[in-house]
């Protein structure tokens, strides 16, 4: 019976629309590898033929950021979904703050802009608090419940700590991680003469950079005293500061939790997260430290000044760059390691014509854990993940929104999702990290797949619950950085205004958008009451502890 | 053809029509402007008709200028110059440019004063369909100076030709000088139908906020108080109310709208 009903559906499914190919056509030519097999493929892509029937003929719109999982998504998968369902979809590709600007202009003006974002799983804590947004959890169970795949398979989603809210509801449905993390030249790092010339020069060995004195030390060693190799000028360090909202990102992506200025705890500090917002059960309380934040601690500070002071290793160019230059420069050959590095730009480092890569596809370089600043302690969140996730707005017509939702759960559908992993290097299933095609792409991904199968993946986490509005709180960081970076204003005294900035807009949030959980801002304190209590803010700590550093294979067992 | 002269200048005080809009109705205003706006032409959003700044657009900037108390003077330029003009002058903005994160840090805004989709045309008689972006690679693509669909499109290393306005564009395209042609649904809608031409929309590939964008040194408490007016026009229905004066019931693509 199930193989005449299978054969029945097969046949269903040949058919295609004028321009486009059967579901067939598609597993055969596009979705070859996949955790499902063939016919459990058909079984799927023929559930979505009959789940769209009644929206056949519908022109979707859906916006993202331009990563290669997106580009994929919106030239390929756009394209299948539409032969087989016969749902035209506008896949946008836009800059990530123009995805959270449209984000907040439907959510503010009521106006159905799309009919669904992928938009990062930082914003969160708004979600959790404003209303606006369909959870996942509500959805299925609710309006969408014959619209929702049956074979999704939630618990295979790694990523689903990061998009659930306190209330213990699935907000949003991850579609894309990328963590931040440590990237080097592994050929140069373990070549004898550099590791003699170094261990001369510091004292210890070249080697992964366990804290942020040799992160300084190894920028230091290249750019300065090894200058060239093979007659080309060389870097010992890379970063982007253009003022622009990246720059906002290079920060407030727990570059502070790197330092050590939040909490320990998971997925986030807790009561002080990484932007430095203190909260008292789930009400922000203050980001400046006379409110119990630590936005302009000596952590904070800190890590700004490097920020701003390592530029002086990095080429010029740096200050004029987002970070969607940073695959192409590390694919350039010409720098030695780079502290936060996007994994979203691996795949661009890949290609085997590239100088870092080896004649036999292996690579040069390597990802490791980051290093650490002098105020991290034990139990703290060690980087930084990316979380592109699929998000419903509550004012989005009924149809449209179920429309969009068959589209998402077709991107991260097991017919399509290893594909699509392989394509953009971007793991949301355990079943396509843990797949037989991938441990044989190891080899060629310099630790990326080593750190999906770790614990490392819990640990590298997106912005939390602690940041009530992300979108109106998210542009005071390039604002104020930037000051920094150009040098307008001291390090100390931008910390300052930006925390009391942070405190501003979270007393006007409070009235705007009241609840049980809006801000609240405390009372004005004296900074030592807050600073003498335990955990953040920290007191000043010695900045410069000795260098350490580790072999790659010590420290990606860091990661287990 | 005149060169166009450069806002500000005597020139362009006698060769742009300038329209000093005060206040008829509301609280009594100070003599002197506040703001400085430089619009362009691109009906149905801002046009002139008669000597006079008409559109949708032009009526929510009157709307929300007069709700925030704000007195403003309106000259059309070209999209380019405008938008250039405004970055370096204080006090001046530019209506309705699209906010993009590549020209955020560049202004101060207020948005969204309208939505607006963007997709590519084409010959009717023209082979293939575009249903992918990527498919538009390698094509000739028609934008404007001053567009921010077009500063998209060269942003992710499409080939596209540029315009001093986007009528223009039309006329390439019916000559075969361009493949496609990148507007806003809405403008392109007119366009085409006062050429009398039928074009074929294919693929629908950013949507915009237009804002009014400010030079970064208008005050910031002034773009504040402009952007929490707009917030409460979208809130109260007054932005619906402009809206249904210009809807067209027939054409979906107004549907932003709602």
């Amino acid at each position: 019976m199930r193989a005449r009903l299978l054969i029945a559906f097969t046949l269903t499914l040949t058919v295609s629309f004028a321009w486009g190919k059967s579901a067939e056509e598609w597993i055969n030519d596009e979705f070859t590898i996949s955790t499902l097999s063939k016919k459990e493929q058909l079984e799927e892509l023929e559930w979505f033929r009959r789940a769209a029937e009644p929206f056949k003929g519908m022109e979707i719109y859906v916006v993202s950021e331009p990563i290669d999982t997106h580009r994929y998504e919106a030239n390929v998968l756009a394209k299948a979904f539409e032969d087989i369902t016969g749902i035209k979809v506008s896949h946008e590709i836009t800059s990530e703050d123009d995805v959270v600007r449209k984000l907040l202009s439907q959510i503010e003006t009521s106006l159905n802009i799309y009919d669904a974002f992928i938009s990062d799983s930082d914003l969160i804590g708004a979600h959790v608090r404003s209303g606006a947004i369909y959870p996942i959890t509500d959805y299925i169970r609710g309006e969408g419940k014959e619209v929702t795949l049956p074979s999704l398979d939630l618990n295979d989603f790694i990523g689903l700590p990061f998009t659930t809210g306190p209330d213990g509801k699935v907000y949003q449905l991850p579609d894309q991680q990328f963590p931040s993390v440590y990237w080097y030249r592994h050929d140069w790092f373990t070549r004898p003469d550099f590791q003699e010339r170094f261990r001369k020069l510091y004292g210890y060995e070249l080697g992964v950079p366990l804290n942020w004195t040799a992160y300084e030390d190894i920028a230091e060693f290249f750019t300065v005293h090894v200058r060239e190799i093979d007659g080309e000028r060389v870097w010992g360090h890379m970063d982007y500061a253009l003022n622009s909202p990246a720059l906002g990102w290079r920060i407030s992506d727990a570059w502070l939790s790197m330092a050590g200025m939040g909490d320990v705890g998971l997925p986030n500090g807790k009561p002080v997260d990484d932007w430095g917002i203190r909260v008292s059960g789930c009400r922000p309380v203050g980001a400046s430290i006379e409110r119990g934040g630590a936005l302009d601690s000596p952590a904070a500070i800190y890590a700004i000044k490097k920020f701003v002071d390592w530029l002086r290793f990095a080429p010029p160019e740096a200050r004029q760059l987002t970070d969607a230059a940073m695959g192409r420069w590390a694919a350039s050959g010409k720098i030695a390691q780079q502290i936060f590095w996007y994994t979203a730009y691996i795949a661009q480092v890949t290609d085997p014509e590239l100088p870092i890569v080896n004649e036999d596809g292996t690579p040069k370089w390597r990802i490791a854990p980051s290093p650490l600043g002098a105020y991290w302690d034990s139990g703290m969140k060690s980087g930084y993940q990316d979380a592109g996730s699929w998000t419903l707005t509550k004012n989005t017509p009924v149809d449209r929104r179920k429309a969009a939702w068959l589209y998402a759960q077709f991107t991260v559908s097991k017919t399509v999702s290893l594909k699509k992993t392989m394509v953009g290097l971007t793991p949301i299933r355990l079943s396509d990290i843990n797949s037989t095609e991938m441990t044989e792409r190891a080899p060629y991904l310099g630790g990326f797949v080593e750190f999906y199968r770790s614990r490392a993946r819990n640990y590298w986490t997106p912005t939390g619950t602690n940041v009530p509005n992300y979108a109106k709180l998210s542009p005071l960081w390039w604002k104020h950085i930037s000051l920094a970076v150009e040098g307008k204003q001291s390090v100390e005294q931008v910390m300052s205004n930006l925390a009391q900035s942070m405190d501003r807009e979270m007393a006007v949030i409070a009235q705007e958008e009241p609840g049980p959980c809006s801000p609240k801002l405390n009372n004005k304190a004296d900074k030592g009451f807050w600073i003498s209590l335990p955990g953040a803010p920290k007191p000043k700590r010695n900045e410069n502890p000795p260098g350490r550093t580790m072999s790659y294979e010590q420290a990606i067992k860091a990661w287990q | 053809m005149n060169k166009p002269s450069r806002p500000g200048s005597k020139a362009a005080l006698i060769a742009s029509v300038m329209l000093l809009v005060m206040a008829s109705i509301g609280k009594p205003r100070a003599e002197q402007p506040l703001l400085h706006i430089l619009a362009y032409h691109q009906p149905p959003y801002m046009e002139q008709k008669n000597n006079k700044p008409v559109g949708l657009a032009i009526d929510i900037l009157n709307s929300l200028l007069m709700r925030a108390n704000i007195n403003y003077d309106l000259a059309f330029h070209p999209p380019k110059r405008a938008y250039q003009y405004t970055r370096f002058h204080i006090d001046h903005c530019v209506l309705a440019i699209e906010r993009s994160q590549e020209r955020e840090a560049q202004f101060l805004w207020v948005s969204p004063i309208l939505v607006t989709r963007h997709a590519f045309y084409s010959r009717p008689s023209r082979n293939g369909v575009i249903r992918s972006i990527d498919d538009a690679k390698n094509l000739r693509i028609g934008s404007y100076l001053g567009s921010g669909a077009g500063e998209y499109l060269e942003h992710y290393g499409f080939k596209v030709e540029l315009t001093t306005s986007n009528d223009l564009n039309i006329k390439k395209l019916i000559r075969k000088r361009l493949d496609l042609w990148a507007s806003d649904t809405i403008s392109a809608d007119i366009l085409i139908r006062e050429n009398g031409l039928s074009l074929r929309r294919e693929l629908v590939f950013l949507t915009t906020l237009r804002a009014l964008a400010c030079n970064k040194g208008t005050s910031p408490d002034l773009v504040k108080r402009m952007q929490s007016e707009l917030k409460e026009m979208y809130r109260n229905g007054v932005i619906s109310e402009i809206y249904s004066s210009y809807i067209d019931k027939k054409n979906e693509n107004w549907l932003l709208y709602k």
